[in-house]
């Protein structure tokens, strides 16, 4: 149940404070800001890509390009903050390609398979079932790494 | 002259805090300070963080004001999420003083703090006749569980209160319909004059 405080003292909503909140929720989930922020924040950080000398760190200066094309009109498609997805950057695909990658090659941990019953369970599934499995753990692997290297963000730090 | 504590409102329990609010509090000083400390806390999983867009309203026998003329700066460190150092200034509000804790946008899954204190004064808050100029100094400091980044920003307002009336009651709340977790407190500081 939620309440407030008044004067130091914990008073519950009334019933029409209780439907406030549902409508603000609401409202601020259909509220656009936030991923706005974001997508600005980014396109302000990519400027310096259009440098001359600027030493692009990750991908060509046409894929930067085609990000910032991306972020410009990636608010069109807004529904619901919770659910928006703001475009990749060059930085961020690879971050998360590797990792994807990387764990496709190298394909679950001791751990992983434990947390599938084992290794003799693991044994048991096909080799179509294991390249399945696996991606799913390579997917887990992908989203980790695009949120270590920034995502929602660029990743692009033009002072480095 | 001295700082007098008027009033203190706090969340000392893990239910859902959707505002701390303050009435009633003496009128028998010239100037208020306001201390604060907001925390946000939730665990992997959470979803949307809790501390998030508070709102501050004032008025006199009612919320209900003139509305306020106020800009602000903001100044982000870090990985920043739009405040961007900018320079705003919105005339439009017409019941409240309004910053910006906004968090940045994505999928979290980690777990999450904020930490977001702030000091406020209001001048002349007891005098019925003039109105109220407004100054603010915040940030928040803001972690995830799932990188070393940390995100936070400073924000600086100044504003006036265009009311003659004067303020008698302050509400702090969250526009997005979260809570003030356990760990915030807000203090009122009255100035004799």
């Amino acid at each position: 149940m939620a309440v407030k405080v008044v004067n130091g003292e914990v008073v519950p909503l009334t019933e029409e404070e209780e439907a406030q909140l549902i409508v603000r929720a609401e409202q601020a989930d259909g509220n656009n800001r936030g991923a706005k922020m974001t997508r600005d924040h980014a396109l302000r950080k990519t400027d310096s890509i259009l440098l001359e000398d600027f030493p692009i760190p990750t991908g060509t200066k046409e894929e930067w390009l085609t990000y910032r094309q991306e972020l410009r009109v990636c608010l069109e498609t807004f529904e619901l903050a919770s659910t928006f997805k703001h475009p990749k950057s060059p930085i961020i695909k690879k971050a998360g390609e590797d990792a994807y990658n990387a764990k496709i090659a190298s394909g679950p941990t001791d751990e992983e398979k434990a947390g599938r019953g084992g290794d003799e369970a693991w044994d048991t599934l096909t080799d179509e079932e294991k390249a399945s499995e696996t991606e799913k753990f390579a997917l887990q692997y992908k989203e980790a790494a695009e949120m270590e290297a920034g995502y929602p963000d660029c990743g692009l730090n033009p002072l480095l | 002259m001295s700082w007098t504590k008027l009033a203190q409102g706090e969340v000392t329990s893990s239910s859902s805090t959707t505002a701390i609010e303050f009435t009633g509090f003496s009128q028998s000083y010239k100037h208020m300070k306001i201390v604060a400390l907001g925390a946000s806390e939730s665990v992997a999983g959470g979803g949307t963080m809790a501390f998030n867009e508070m709102k501050i309203t004032m008025g006199a026998g009612s919320y209900a004001t003139s509305g306020y003329n106020w800009s602000y700066r903001g100044i982000a460190i870090d990985n920043d999420w739009g405040w961007g150092g900018g320079d705003s200034s919105n005339p439009a509000y017409d019941s409240y003083f309004h910053i910006q804790y906004d968090e940045p946008s994505g999928n979290d899954s980690g777990a999450k703090r904020a930490y977001s204190p702030f000091e406020m004064f209001l001048f002349d808050y007891s005098n019925a006749n003039t109105r109220t100029p407004v100054y603010f100094a915040g940030g928040t400091v803001y972690s995830t569980g799932y990188t070393s980044s940390v995100y936070g920003g400073l924000i600086y307002c100044m504003g006036v209160n265009l009311s003659l009336n004067r303020i008698e009651k302050i509400k702090f709340e969250l526009n997005d319909g979260g809570y003030f977790s356990k760990h915030t407190k807000i203090s009122l500081y009255g100035l004799d004059g």
